[in-house]
């Protein structure tokens, strides 16, 4: 009886420990409001683009207006045009401020979830929940250090024209510091390895000692008891799936609305490490988390460990980049 | 081309062993208590060595295993060759994933063990073989839950015990066996639960032993008597497992075994608690410990006046004994080599049986391994 109910606390234990880790509710609820704020300054944007391209051609319109034959009626279209220019200006203006106060807007949430990935990442979670987190942090570290002050995306390590050398340092040192972060997720993923690599070996050894070749002793092989190889080999088997059949489980855990969204945000991991970052990584370690294939396990994690380590030097790189401009800036003035 | 998917799909797992032993009982002697005649016991050192290749494929919904093993033991001591010991097993496994959640398998699995015929005996242990071949053919479903793997199995089951063909049986079997999973703390250590049941009809070579003694009466050799049915038995095992994967490995398992056989003497019940401990110790040692312990109850009179010369096998599960095994495996880097060092001690001392049992091993050898 004492047996049973130590197995049913062991069993709700292990069943605890695994919701505890699908759910990151403050990261789900962060990255829908960045996804919102990004939505919200997007569609500002593209009115941004629609008036300038008006306001151009109004320019173009007076400029053809000028060079017109002088009259009356030439006089009453000009100033006509030029009322008109004047307001679409304004209206530009209007709504690059606006821009301009959603972009802050979007980089304050980029740090919001920033915040969120450090308080989850401080918590026990799985591998494949750490490199999500690892990316999508450095993902928004990226972009915080890359943002124009018109809210776009700039490519290479480009930075806003306005930003001077103290704007550029901080900047340099925000990516250090998330370099140092991923260099810590290496070093936690190296530990994974060493205890992924440490309890096969218990096992396979636990394994070793009820085998016996010369039939000596064991009742296990007079017993034809299936092989416990076989049995991992298979667990292996049905984690190779075809992906599509074995769904894994959304990052929002089932919160909605953040992972329905098919249309990938700017603030992807994906799209913003294009290079760097590879989709199969990560679905590997989410299958072999699962997994009693050890060696698909360690592979996994060592694919996830190299992708961290490129992330980190990459993060370097820019900060060295960054504070080069810095010192560049300073020695112009 | 077929080249690189012949390549890409293949998995390969080699494993070579090579040691020296020292073997208390070479020849697994009982001695029995009061007998005129005593089967000596000899201890002698032993060399020994095994080679063991996986290979495996996978296309699609199908993975195919193979693997194969040849081992053998050479005894120094000139008295005990016979022991001299060869050992083959060929396995074949072939399984389809039929659904995401379900695949079916069939399997092939054969393994001989041969002992050395020693043409002139100079001691009477000369002629103490246990080798014996078996075959198996099997089919099984296996559903596949997230964290639970449910496997039923079945099929053919065929025993050559090579020293009395009268101990030879085929068998029609059964399997349910069922393993869990569950991560705790994160994935920082497993708990596995694994519980199974499995039934055997054995229909012997051999013909029935019959008590011709009058109910209640002590049983002599006298009261044995071959009948003229052949032999059937039931076999039913059931077990249950718990292993916890942690900073140190821990399992518990207990199986009970049912014998019911319609010749006398072998109805057999028979209890196995197993208990294993496996911790790493500093510079990558890693100790394995394991303890297994018995409770027989033959469900017929047994017979207590056994001399050495009335000695037969009671059942393919006689070699079964309270046991101890020490383990410590030290692996050389990650070269695949490793240096093996091993203590077991087989003993039935713990019982109050007048055939006492006791065999010392001690094993150092190297293995290496290899795979891709």
């Amino acid at each position: 009886m004492r047996m049973l109910f130590a197995l049913v606390l062991a069993i709700g234990v292990a069943a605890s420990a695994r919701a505890h880790g699908q759910q990151l509710p403050a990261v789900d609820a962060a990255r829908a409001e960045l996804r919102k704020r990004e939505a919200t300054r997007a569609e500002l944007d593209q009115e941004r683009a629609r008036l300038a391209v008006h306001s151009q051609e109004l320019v173009a319109a007076v400029d053809r207006e000028k060079r017109e034959p002088a009259g009356v009626r030439h006089d009453l279209r000009l100033g006509d045009l030029l009322a008109a220019a004047k307001a679409e200006s304004d209206k530009l203006e209007a709504v690059a401020v606006e821009l301009r106060r959603r972009s802050t807007s979007v980089s304050d949430g980029r740090r919001a979830l920033v915040v969120a990935c450090d308080r989850a990442l401080a918590t026990e979670l799985g591998a494949a929940r750490r490199l999500e987190l690892a990316r999508l942090r450095t993902a928004q570290v990226t972009l915080l250090a890359q943002v124009g002050s018109q809210g776009k995306v700039v490519s290479g390590v480009d930075v806003d024209p306005l930003d001077g050398p103290r704007e550029l340092l901080e900047k340099a040192d925000l990516l250090r510091d998330s370099g140092d972060k991923l260099r810590r997720e290496v070093q936690r993923m190296a530990l994974r390895i060493d205890d992924a690599e440490r309890r096969r070996h218990l096992r396979e050894r636990a394994y070793a000692v009820d085998e016996d070749l010369f039939g000596d002793a064991t009742y296990s092989r007079r017993t034809a008891q299936p092989s416990r190889s076989a049995t991992v080999s298979e667990r292996g088997a049905a984690d190779n799936a075809p992906a599509a059949a074995t769904p894994s489980p959304s990052f929002a855990g089932g919160t909605g609305g953040v992972t329905a969204n098919p249309s990938p945000s700017a603030s992807e991991p994906a799209v913003v490490l294009r290079n760097l970052v590879d989709p199969t990584t990560l679905e590997e370690l989410r299958r072999a988390d699962g997994s009693e294939d050890f060696d698909r396990q360690v592979r996994a994690l060592r694919r996830a460990q190299t992708e961290l380590e490129g992330l980190a030097r990459e993060l370097d790189q820019r900060a060295q980049t960054l504070s080069s401009k810095a010192a560049t800036l300073r020695n112009q003035k | 081309m077929w080249g690189l998917i012949f390549c890409a799909v293949l998995k390969l797992a080699l494993r070579l062993e090579l040691g020296a032993e020292y073997d208390s009982n070479a020849t697994r002697a009982e001695v029995v208590a009061g007998a005129s005649t005593q089967d000596p016991v000899v201890g002698a050192a032993v060399l020994r060595s095994t080679a063991r290749l996986q290979l495996g494929w996978r296309k699609g919904p199908n993975q195919l295993r193979v693997s194969g093993l040849i081992g053998g033991k050479v005894f120094l001591d000139g008295a005990v060759q016979d022991q001299n010991t060869i050992v083959g097993q060929l396995g074949v496994d072939e399984q389809i994933r039929l659904h995401p959640r379900f695949s079916l398998g069939v399997s092939g699995d054969y393994y001989d063990v041969a002992q050395q015929q020693v043409l002139v005996c100079t001691v009477r242990s000369c002629d103490r073989h246990r080798d014996f071949r078996s075959g198996s053919a099997q089919l099984r479903l296996v559903g596949h839950a997230d964290i639970a793997q449910i496997t039923l199995s079945g099929g053919y089951r065929g025993f050559h015990w090579k020293p009395d063909a009268s101990f030879d049986f085929q068998s029609a079997q059964a399997q349910l066996q069922v393993l869990v999973r569950f991560d705790v703390a994160h994935g920082k250590s497993e708990l596995d639960l694994a519980a199974g049941y499995q039934l055997e009809r054995r229909f012997y070579a051999g013909l029935i032993d019959r008590n011709v003694c009058p109910p209640g009466d002590p049983i002599e050799a006298r009261c044995l008597d071959v009948g003229s049915a052949e032999r059937r038995d039931w076999f039913h095992q059931a077990g249950l497992e718990l292993t916890w994967v942690g900073p140190v490995l821990l399992s518990a398992g207990y199986a009970l075994q049912l014998t019911s056989s319609n010749s006398f003497g072998q109805s057999l019940l028979r209890g196995i608690f197993t208990v294993k401990l496996g911790a790493r110790l500093p510079w990558q040692i890693f100790v394995t410990l394991k303890g297994q312990l018995l409770a027989n109850k033959y469900l017929d009179p047994v017979l207590l006046s056994r001399e050495v010369n009335s000695q037969t096998l009671v059942s393919i599960e006689d070699e079964n004994r309270n046991a101890f095994i020490a383990d410590v495996e030290r692996p050389i880097g990650k070269s695949g080599v490793a240096v093996e060092a091993r203590y077991s001690v087989f003993t039935n001392e713990l019982s109050a049986a007048p055939v006492s049992f006791l065999r010392h091993v001690a094993y150092l050898g190297v293995t290496w391994r290899f795979s891709r």
